[in-house]
């Protein structure tokens, strides 16, 4: 019995290989991308390279931002996400307080580099560490590796939210969940947007999944469950107040196991977005919530 | 009460005596032709080697801006903020105060107003410390080409509380040269309303690279260039045919206010302005500049790195 299905999703799967792979195009995330890394220059003008003649020892302006950025987030437990962190940034590496406008956003760019910061150095430590590991145990190593940089900032953290679940911001916030997730599977070892492998998977899918004619499907769904789990365990670590944070990770494995038996029962790509999303967008909403709750009463 | 301006408005070509005295290039209204052209002539021997900049719609040597922006705000120092509130219909205000909010000086901020005259930013600055984080160690250093300028501003600081603070340093100095301050010894340099004035702009801000600590900040709030053609439309008739007679009726003083609006129009745009800010050095965020009232003016901010 066993051996007729394996055949005829072999066929199956010969058919399927020979069309082209379609990569997802949301977010613009491709299944399967290199660690290479370069800082974001979007903010520098072109001066640095035009005048590095003239002044081989100025600082180029990155370093200077990541430099400040890092320097920042030691004060955020005392002043927040905020311009003041940034200011006492700038102070303790001796630039003058007014340097905090080389961030104009404010302390929401405080936030989108230690989104970004803390996804790479998951990467980098993670990267080594994931033999032997089945693929739950790692997609559980990851989430935990990546909560834990979020713990010196966990009583400021709903803040943050907040300040990401602004209208401006959310979008910003949203792709950076997105780039977090992806690199999560990337790290398990997803290769869904490989067809040929489809059928290796057992963890998250069944065999039904062979004869649906929608490739890239579990591609979105693995991403998108894994970000709501993520979100809403991190979202509980604001709140806990268990000794070394056993109840998040208890939270974190329940919603696992959900999700594991869960499968793929919703079968339509366009409700499950849309579920996810609205799933995230209240998540954000809930910690604007919690945050309103913690201004109105303070805390012990 | 109709006499009075009747004979206000024609006092220009009465007397003299408010009027700027370069004989020949610089005569608003009565001036014969013939008069003109030997003066020219004069001026043509005199100058073949010196470059000439503007000083509004007219052309004059180099040499000759700084004396006669000199004369321009020697005239108008007395009534300068009256004029200005009647201007700008107090929009200058949240100009001004927007533009200290964008700078969020922290506690102990070290602050070079240059072309501050009256006081405006450096009022604004110190307010802010004070009231924000309640800090009375924020120290400004305001600095100005025009006596005259710098006494008006003194007696309105004479008034404040903060005249028995050593908060203010008033220096008079030109921007183009800063002799008495020492490098990288300031925190922020801004210069409001002023940098257009001046006949070297490249040299103002090479000066104010120089002055700056590193990771200090340069910021300009200036006239800016009006992209929206319905807006720009109303705010040239404004300032062509209103601004030179409000002048005229507060000030007595016409001739000034028709160089302050020509001066406007021959400043760089913005981005022509940023372009400039970047060759000299410093460090430029996004798009550089801020537009305020749809452009008429403009918050320019560059950082030393």
């Amino acid at each position: 019995m066993e051996g007729l299905i394996g055949r005829s999703s072999k066929i199956m799967l010969q058919r399927i290989q020979t069309k082209s792979i379609i990569k997802p195009n949301l977010l613009n995330l491709r299944p399967h991308r290199s660690f290479s890394y370069s800082v974001s220059a979007k903010l520098i003008n072109s001066n640095v390279e035009s005048n590095e003649q003239k002044e081989t020892s100025r600082i180029p302006l990155n370093l200077v931002h990541s430099e400040i950025l890092r320097a920042s987030l030691s004060f955020v437990p005392k002043y927040g996400w905020s311009v003041e962190s940034l200011s006492h940034g700038a102070n303790s590496l001796g630039y003058p307080s007014v340097s905090h406008g080389l961030f104009p956003r404010g302390g929401v760019e405080l936030i989108e580099w230690f989104l970004e910061d803390s996804r790479r150095k998951m990467v980098n430590e993670l990267i080594d560490k994931m033999d032997g590991l089945k693929i739950h145990q790692k997609i559980r190593l990851a989430c935990i590796t990546r909560l834990n940089y979020t713990k010196p900032y966990v009583k400021k953290w709903s803040e943050a939210l907040a300040i990401m679940a602004q209208p401006n911001n959310v979008q910003t916030s949203i792709e950076h969940l997105a780039k977090l997730v992806d690199d999560m599977w990337y790290l398990a070892g997803d290769k869904s947007a490989d067809v040929s492998n489809i059928i290796m998977y057992r963890d998250v899918q069944n065999i039904m999944d062979t004869f649906l004619n929608i490739p890239m499907m579990n591609w979105y769904t693995k991403r998108g469950s894994l970000a709501v789990i993520y979100s809403s365990t991190e979202l509980y670590m604001t709140q806990d107040i268990s000794p070394d944070y056993t109840g998040t990770f208890q939270f974190l494995d329940h919603r696992l196991q959900d999700i594991a038996t869960f499968g793929r029962v919703v079968g339509e790509i366009d409700t499950f977005v849309g579920f996810v999303t609205k799933s995230l967008v209240g998540v954000l909403a809930s910690g604007l919530e919690i945050l309103i709750n913690k201004v109105a009463t303070p805390e012990l | 009460m109709l006499i009075p301006i009747g004979i206000g408005l024609l006092r220009p070509l009465i007397s003299s005596k408010s009027r700027l005295t370069y004989s020949g290039i610089f005569r608003g209204f009565a001036s014969s032709t013939s008069q003109r052209t030997s003066d020219k002539q004069a001026i043509k021997k005199d100058d073949e080697k010196e470059a000439e900049t503007n000083f509004g719609f007219k052309y004059v040597p180099e040499s000759m801006k700084e004396k006669l922006v000199g004369q321009v705000f020697t005239n108008v120092a007395s009534k300068y903020d009256v004029m200005n509130d009647a201007m700008s219909l107090g929009i200058h205000r949240l100009w001004k105060d927007y533009f200290i909010r964008t700078m969020a000086p922290g506690p102990g901020t070290k602050l070079l107003d240059v072309a501050g005259g009256t006081g405006d930013i450096t009022m604004g600055f110190l307010n802010y410390c004070k009231e924000i984080h309640g800090d009375t160690s924020a120290q400004v250093t305001l600095l100005d080409i025009n006596p005259k300028m710098l006494d008006v501003g003194r007696e309105r600081f004479n008034k404040t509380p903060y005249n028995q603070t050593s908060q203010i340093q008033f220096e008079i100095g030109n921007a183009e040269n800063l002799s008495t301050i020492s490098s990288n010894s300031f925190d922020v340099y801004t210069i409001a309303f002023g940098i257009r004035n001046c006949t070297h702009i490249d040299r103002v801000l090479s000066e104010a690279y120089r002055v700056l600590r590193p990771g200090g900040r340069f910021m300009c709030l200036e006239f800016g260039k009006v992209q929206n053609p319905i807006i720009s439309s109303i705010y040239n008739l404004y300032s062509f045919q209103i601004i030179p007679v409000l002048g005229q009726v507060i000030a007595a003083d016409r001739d000034s206010y028709q160089y302050l609006v020509e001066s406007i129009q021959r400043f760089p745009s913005q981005d022509k302005f940023t372009e400039m800010i970047k060759d000299t050095g410093f460090t430029v965020i996004d798009k550089g500049w801020e537009d305020l009232t749809f452009g008429i003016a403009a918050i320019h901010s560059g950082f030393k790195l």
